[in-house]
């Protein structure tokens, strides 16, 4: 390889390539090989445990959720935007006000606001629908993790709306304007012109958002059902145990984590669009 | 509208309120307290002072890092390119609890365990991945010829980078600043385990507050964790509307 | 040409770095600093000497405000101004502390951050059984003499003995904490709460931390006999029989649990919650002053009053520990004894400050002290002070609460 290019690569296999795999490095360690060790029989111990795919499910389970919901909104106000430039405008500041919130804080407000005897229940005890807490719907600490979902989609959304506006601006309006020129009704430049377009362009950001959300800890922390545990949560909570060698099922299940984060970033570069 | 503004109003009216339980809409007294402590008490303050110098050089190292290597990785082969990206979103995409362990382990090994110089290091690796695939964009949509012509006509290497360069990058430089303190300034869950709980920062304080049960002071907290988020981000934006946009 | 540029700085930045690194690592190694177990042997003139100008990182349970405004404002001048000593209180309690300080034992850290440790139960085991603790060193401090050492609740930390690895500082007693305005007769015994809340379904839980876990264990004791069947050491047969009649008994409650026995609260910060919005009636806490404390804060409704079950309730006594790689032992010790000290136990009983249990043995304070101390505990919100005694079960062996709590999160949570 030629020193232009051999060189560059070198940085960058440092300076990223060493803290990754210094973290991946001491998970297998810990896994297999360390003080609290594992063995091959632990893997398959870990793999067949149901409490461990109860986990792993309401991870992914939040994750699509949120991210699916969330990009649907993203995309129905990127579409609903009518091109008056003060309304867009005011829209766009609006919307986009969540997207700087740290995490955390947006728990604690999902918490407050959301929550059996959280805000919006006193309003409706207020207003008289209702008149004890456990009559307002079960968002926190429930089994679906719907706050957590609501919470996700609160914050990802602005971020997705983003990119979708940015995608609009630089590349929407000419095959679209192309296809009404030829013809199309609307629905249809929406359908086969527009929809397409925006997706394939927001691909790489579907699946930040996605991983971002499925290695989150903060979000079940607060939020979250303790029946079935997230599995960051479930990773934190066996590595802290007192019996010893529930560590060493703490480091497999993270590197199991690891493996599905290693798949979503495979999935973004293969969509990550190489010549824009 | 109001889904987006709902949970800030829950906050704002949250940390001015004392004894405010169901079934109660509106605090029954308004209480400063909370805000005056944020500032009075020396801990809290050391949370404040840390998360904000830990975000300031996780901005500047990581945008000083990544912008030469996003610019090296856009003009190298496909293969180079797309190696240094698939690891920059590895930074990022790792769960924090996965590579946390890790770090630490690093972190110790390296005797910066518990320090705010072990937190930095932490917080660089995620920051570098967003930034690095931030100026691989900016620099795969760079316009060659800007380059070329400063250098026909006789700018030499730093010049060119001081007259010509940096200037039209004055946006995409912002944002990444912007990007790389919020990168640090919200993080939690690396805060934690490379920093053993010696390291105090604001997001772990809000944590500690609330999972103390107090909601007024963690309201505080997570609106001076917003607040400053806020203004950056608004910074950038405004920073970015005074420059010539370098994307075609 | 750009790149060569490029080039050319990216290696001057790497060769930087690593001669950076290189640089930190070989700072790291330096000499490891006095043990307490060698500093307990020289007299305290000179601990104090050596621990005048040093730095104490403490690592203690930041969760509570008025706990970390006692240690801060009250605490730290004073150790300054007597004894030359800098306290940080910074967080650390528990499972991250045996975590912490066993990933520093296996990275050969001889010098660790902190100095000082809040521990008691489970976490002095698993930080003794690692030897992660220095000591002996806690019979030598000057103020030992007044600990009230005959206590079972005191002299022994889960039926562990100290043995000088551990300095007492402060005593708890578990406690139900009603509202007294939504339930002006909270049931009184293990049963009689057992009727009650099949009578009021969805309005009683307990949390999945160390208050829930100790709620549990009286229980247990209470479903099997007493707390004597459980006193000598851990014995598995008599712990499974146990433990069979507790979960029986939940199992039997769980559909008239708060969401029906599938959720449980994470901590006891959320309990509170829970209970100080109606979405429950019933709280729980290791600390029976926290119907005050807390009512002070704004986190429980001021009707809030404490009570203890007829059958008995979990009492334990807290502890200070010097880890094994302290920088700072002398400064530790010294802290650790001014803590033990009359007047810092007194304060750290006051309602308004923390109302946490002395360790002190009154009889052995002069009687001056013994009137003040008297003053304080008398609050018609809390249980007063004989029920208390009355009621209280020592804690046993620190495995029952593992295995309850490892035991719980499988089969019950």
């Amino acid at each position: 390889m030629p020193r232009r290019t051999a060189l560059p690569l070198l940085i960058a296999v440092l300076l990223l390539g060493a803290p990754i795999a210094a973290g991946i490095g001491y998970l297998i360690v810990g896994a297999f090989a360390g003080a609290d060790a594992g063995s091959a029989g632990s893997l398959a111990r870990i793999l067949g445990d149901p409490g461990v795919h109860r986990s792993a499910a309401l991870s992914l389970w939040i994750a699509s959720a949120g991210t699916l919901i969330a990009l649907c909104v993203a995309l129905a106000i990127t579409l609903l935007l009518d091109g008056n430039a003060r309304v867009d405008r005011i829209v766009r500041t609006l919307a986009v006000l969540p997207l700087p919130v740290p995490t955390v804080a947006a728990t604690v407000a999902v918490l407050l606001l959301l929550s059996q005897s959280g805000w919006l229940s006193r309003v409706a005890s207020t207003l008289h629908f209702m008149s004890m807490p456990s009559e307002f719907p079960a968002l926190v600490y429930d089994p679906l993790a719907i706050g957590v979902i609501l919470a996700v989609v609160w914050k990802e959304m602005p971020f997705l709306l983003l990119v979708a506006l940015s995608l609009q601006s630089l590349r929407g309006t000419v095959l679209a304007d192309t296809a009404r020129t030829l013809g199309a009704t609307p629905w249809q430049v929406v359908r086969r012109v527009t929809l397409p377009l925006l997706l394939r362009g927001m691909a790489p950001s579907i699946i930040a958002v996605f991983v971002f959300v499925l290695g989150s800890l903060e979000l079940p922390l607060v939020l979250g059902p303790s029946s079935p545990l997230a599995l960051p949560l479930l990773i934190q909570e066996r590595r802290q145990a007192l019996d010893a060698v529930l560590h060493g099922d703490a480091y497999l299940i993270a590197l199991l984590a690891t493996a599905l984060a290693l798949v979503a970033a495979l999935a973004h570069e293969w969509v990550r669009d190489d010549a824009a | 509208m109001l889904v987006v503004v709902a949970p800030l109003l829950v906050l704002i009216v949250t940390s001015f309120a004392h004894g405010w339980f169901y079934p109660r809409v509106l605090p029954s007294s308004f209480d400063v307290s909370a805000w005056a402590d944020l500032f009075a008490i020396g801990a809290h303050r050391d949370a404040l002072m840390n998360s904000l110098s830990l975000g300031v050089a996780t901005a500047v190292v990581a945008t000083a890092l990544a912008l030469p290597l996003g610019r090296a990785a856009a003009l190298s082969p496909r293969a180079v390119r797309r190696t240094i990206a698939l690891l920059a979103f590895t930074a990022v995409a790792l769960p924090p609890v996965a590579l946390g362990v890790g770090l630490q382990l690093s972190v110790l090994s390296l005797g910066l365990g518990g320090t705010l110089s072990g937190v930095l290091l932490a917080h660089l690796v995620p920051a570098l991945g967003y930034l690095t695939l931030v100026f691989l964009g900016v620099f795969t949509r760079w316009d060659a010829r800007v380059d070329e012509t400063a250098a026909t006509l006789g700018a030499n290497g730093f010049a060119r980078w001081r007259l010509v360069l940096i200037p039209l990058l004055r946006r995409p430089i912002a944002e990444a600043l912007a990007l790389g303190f919020l990168v640090s300034w919200a993080q939690v869950a690396l805060t934690l385990l490379v920093g053993g709980g010696a390291v105090r920062t604001l997001p772990l304080d809000v944590l500690a507050m609330l999972q103390a049960g107090q909601d007024q002071r963690a309201a505080v907290g997570a609106l001076a964790l917003t607040i400053p988020a806020l203004i950056v981000l608004g910074a950038s934006r405004a920073a970015a509307r005074n420059t010539p946009a370098v994307v075609a | 040409m750009p790149t060569a540029f490029v080039v050319v700085m990216m290696r001057r930045v790497s060769v930087a770095a690593l001669a950076l690194l290189a640089l930190m690592s070989g700072c790291a190694r330096s000499a490891p600093p006095a043990s307490a177990a060698a500093l307990a042997r020289l007299p305290w003139d000179s601990v104090l000497a050596r621990a005048k100008g040093q730095t104490v990182v403490w690592r203690i349970w930041r969760g509570d405000p008025s706990i970390n405004e006692f240690i801060d404002t009250w605490v730290a001048p004073r150790v300054r101004e007597q004894f030359g000593i800098t306290l940080q209180a910074v967080s650390g309690q528990g499972n991250e502390l045996v975590d912490q300080l066993t990933v520093e034992q296996q990275a050969h850290a001889t010098t660790g951050t902190a100095s000082l440790l809040w521990i008691n139960g489970e976490t002095f085991g698993a930080l003794r059984t690692r030897q992660l603790l220095a000591g002996p060193w806690s019979n030598v401090l000057p103020a030992a003499a007044l600990v009230d050492s005959m206590s079972p609740i005191i002299s022994r930390d889960f039926e562990q003995d100290p043995a000088g690895y551990e300095s007492p500082w402060g005593t708890v007693q578990l406690a139900m904490i009603y509202d007294s305005a939504r339930t002006p007769q909270p049931p009184r015994s293990l049963a009689e709460l057992a009727t009650w809340i099949r009578a009021h379904p969805g309005r009683f839980t307990y949390d999945q931390s160390f208050a829930g876990i100790t709620f549990l264990k009286g229980a247990m004791y209470a479903l099997n006999g007493g707390a004597a069947t459980y006193a000598g050491g851990f014995d598995s047969t008599k712990y499974l029989a146990g433990r069979t009649r507790l979960f029986a008994w939940l199992d039997s409650l769980k559909p008239f649990l708060w969401r029906q026995g599938t959720q449980y609260p994470p901590d006891v910060a959320a309990l509170h919650r829970l209970f100080a919005n109606r979405e429950i009636d019933f709280s729980v806490s290791n600390n029976q002053n926290e119907a005050v404390t807390k009512a002070m804060q704004g986190i429980l409704p001021t009707s809030s009053r404490a009570m203890v079950l007829r059958d008995g309730t979990i009492a334990n006594a807290h502890f200070l520990g010097i880890p094994f790689n302290a920088p700072s032992a002398a400064g530790a010790m010294v802290v650790a004894n001014f803590l033990l000290s009359p007047e810092a136990q007194l304060e750290k009983q006051r309602p308004t400050v923390w109302a946490d249990g002395t360790v002190l043995g009154l009889d052995r304070l002069p009687l001056a002290w013994r009137a003040r101390f008297d003053s304080v505990v008398n609050d018609p919100r809390l249980v007063p002070a004989d029920s208390l005694r009355r009621y209280a079960r020592p804690e046993v062996s620190p495995r029952y609460h593992e295995r309850l709590q490892a035991d719980w999160r499988k089969s019950i949570r």
